[in-house]
């Protein structure tokens, strides 16, 4: 390596070192600066002030505040809000294959060729509503405030999966040996799951408007929740085998089997959760 | 390394930027604060309750005393009912035969405690304060998991388990830290905590299961239950220190 690109190689590590603290020096310097002015400016939001808001989960990782997808607050008179956030999730992928497996006898010139063929089909659905009235109890730069509201949703998926192998290998050259006879197909199998979930969310936090506009939040949330599924699996092949069973016994030869599942069941939960968010209001009047 | 050198400058840069606003404060004594939640902060910025898993609460009372209550409250449930078929089809004799079976599987979890704390400040007055707190915490757990696959049909498949308790537990926390009341209704605190408790679990376990074996070349089929119900009791310590952040309202 050249001195030059020693140098160079360096200089990019140094970039990459340093850039996460450079971004952080940019967030947190302004907010120095303005830190004088908080008690002079008019902290909280004109009622009809909408919001973004976002969950900081970590340093620079930011996320959706309520639900995985958005999350919005609109502020009314009398220190009343309203949040809403939403989960949408749509996942399709579907794949074939086919395999061209080759063994060669060299000694006794003998080949076995099997053909594979393979397919996966994975689909799913997920939604989710979160609608919350926020009751806002001091409405100041610091902001108290409780929540109630309602979380409904469902989710769908589904997967199929199936792997053929032709029927017998078949041999291109002499066959000069009893060649053992392979399973003809392997599971094929599906599996499909609906579920729907309703449930009640309750929250206490506060919101401290550092800036008119931007505010941090730290909110106490409860989720009680109730669900109902549907669940199916199944799965079939072939093959070859001994079956010891007491009503076959020694029954020796190809058979195909299958297993379906159809269960339904229900669960509820209560789940605590603790966030530390950031909210950016836009659309005000002045 | 890298890690490292970059949360001290974040905490830095955090430090500073409270300390600006602790200048422009001019009320962060306690006495003026009534009521507080109070998080527990993790890996950086990261909030958890500060005493039990649901929500922790602090009621100043003036006079350097303060009371604290953590709440934990879980409450898991799922049950699943399933039909189950196997079908085995023969092709070279003309056989099928199939099995039926009811599979259930029932799972619940309850778990309930509460912490309170009597909290005593060595210098109300001063901004960074010194306190050292106790107080009784008591819980209960209940937990009863069950499942089952049965056929109408005798078969060595046919399984029945049942695992059932009940833990309750008592004892006392003590707990040693420093508040620093950096803004006016904001403060940090850094504290030692001490836990140790008392508990009596009661448990109860019973496994059913089909078997067969051949007398005078006749298949016969048993049923066995293998069951007990035990009573535990043991003594628990452990300590932690946290860090965390009250918000007063």
């Amino acid at each position: 390596m050249t001195r030059k690109q020693k140098y160079s190689n360096s200089e990019n590590y140094c970039c990459r070192k340093y850039t996460p603290v450079f971004f952080l020096i940019s967030l947190i310097f302004p907010m120095i600066i303005s830190a004088g002015s908080f008690q002079t400016a008019k902290m909280k939001p004109d009622s009809g002030s909408s919001a973004l808001e976002f969950q900081i989960n970590g340093l620079l990782n930011i996320s959706s505040y309520q639900g995985g997808t958005i999350s919005y607050k609109k502020k009314f008179k009398n220190n009343n809000a309203l949040r809403l956030g939403l989960t949408f999730d749509k996942y399709n992928n579907y794949s074939e294959n086919d395999y061209l497996t080759e063994i060669q006898y060299s000694d006794i010139d003998t080949s076995v060729i099997s053909l594979s063929f393979s397919s996966y089909d994975y689909r799913r659905i997920n939604l989710a509503v979160y609608t919350q009235y926020l009751s806002i109890i001091r409405q100041e730069k610091y902001s108290t405030f409780l929540g109630i509201g309602l979380i409904t949703g469902i989710n769908v998926y589904y997967q199929d999966q199936d792997y053929v192998r032709n029927s017998q290998p078949f041999i291109v050259s002499n066959d000069r040996f009893n060649l053992p006879r392979v399973s003809t197909r392997l599971p094929f199998s599906n599996v499909t799951y609906n579920s729907y979930f309703l449930g009640l969310l309750l929250s206490a936090g506060f919101e401290w408007f550092y800036r008119p506009n931007i505010s941090l939040t730290a909110e106490y949330n409860s989720r009680i929740q109730y669900g109902h599924y549907f669940d199916g699996d199944g799965y079939d092949g072939d093959g070859y085998m001994v079956i010891r069973k007491n009503r076959i016994d020694n029954y020796q030869g190809t058979y195909d089997y299958s297993m379906t599942t159809i269960a339904s069941g229900y669960y509820y939960s209560v789940i605590p959760s603790v966030k530390l968010g950031m909210s950016i209001y836009f659309n005000r009047t002045h | 390394m890298k890690q490292k050198r970059l949360v001290k400058l974040v905490m830095i840069f955090l430090f500073c930027f409270t300390a600006l606003h602790a200048q422009d404060s001019t009320e962060t004594l306690m006495n003026n604060r009534q009521r507080a939640l109070e998080f527990k902060l993790s890996n950086l910025i990261s909030l958890n309750s500060f005493q039990g898993n649901t929500i922790s609460y602090k009621k100043y009372c003036g006079d350097g005393r303060a009371y604290r209550l953590g709440l934990t409250m879980g409450i898991n449930g799922n049950t699943i009912n399933a039909d189950k078929k196997y079908t085995y089809d023969c092709q070279d004799i003309d056989s099928i035969y199939s099995e039926l079976y009811d599979d259930e599987d029932v799972a619940t979890d309850v778990s309930f405690n509460i912490y309170l704390q009597r909290l005593r400040y060595f210098n109300p007055d001063s901004r960074f304060q010194s306190f050292y707190g106790y107080g009784p915490m008591i819980g209960y757990t209940y937990s009863n998991d069950q499942d089952k696959m049965w056929s109408d049909e005798p078969s060595s498949n046919n399984t029945k388990r049942v695992l059932k308790y009940n833990d309750y537990f008592i004892g006392a926390t003590i707990s040693l830290g420093v508040e620093w009341f950096c803004l006016k209704n904001i403060s940090l605190l850094a504290e030692y905590n001490s836990y140790f408790y008392f508990a009596y679990r009661d448990e109860d376990y019973s496994y059913t299961r089909m078997y067969s074996t051949n007398i005078d070349n006749e298949k016969v089929w048993f049923k066995s239950i293998n069951s007990y119900t035990q009573i535990k009791r043991f003594f628990n310590y452990y300590d932690y220190v946290k860090l965390g952040v009250a918000i007063q309202f």
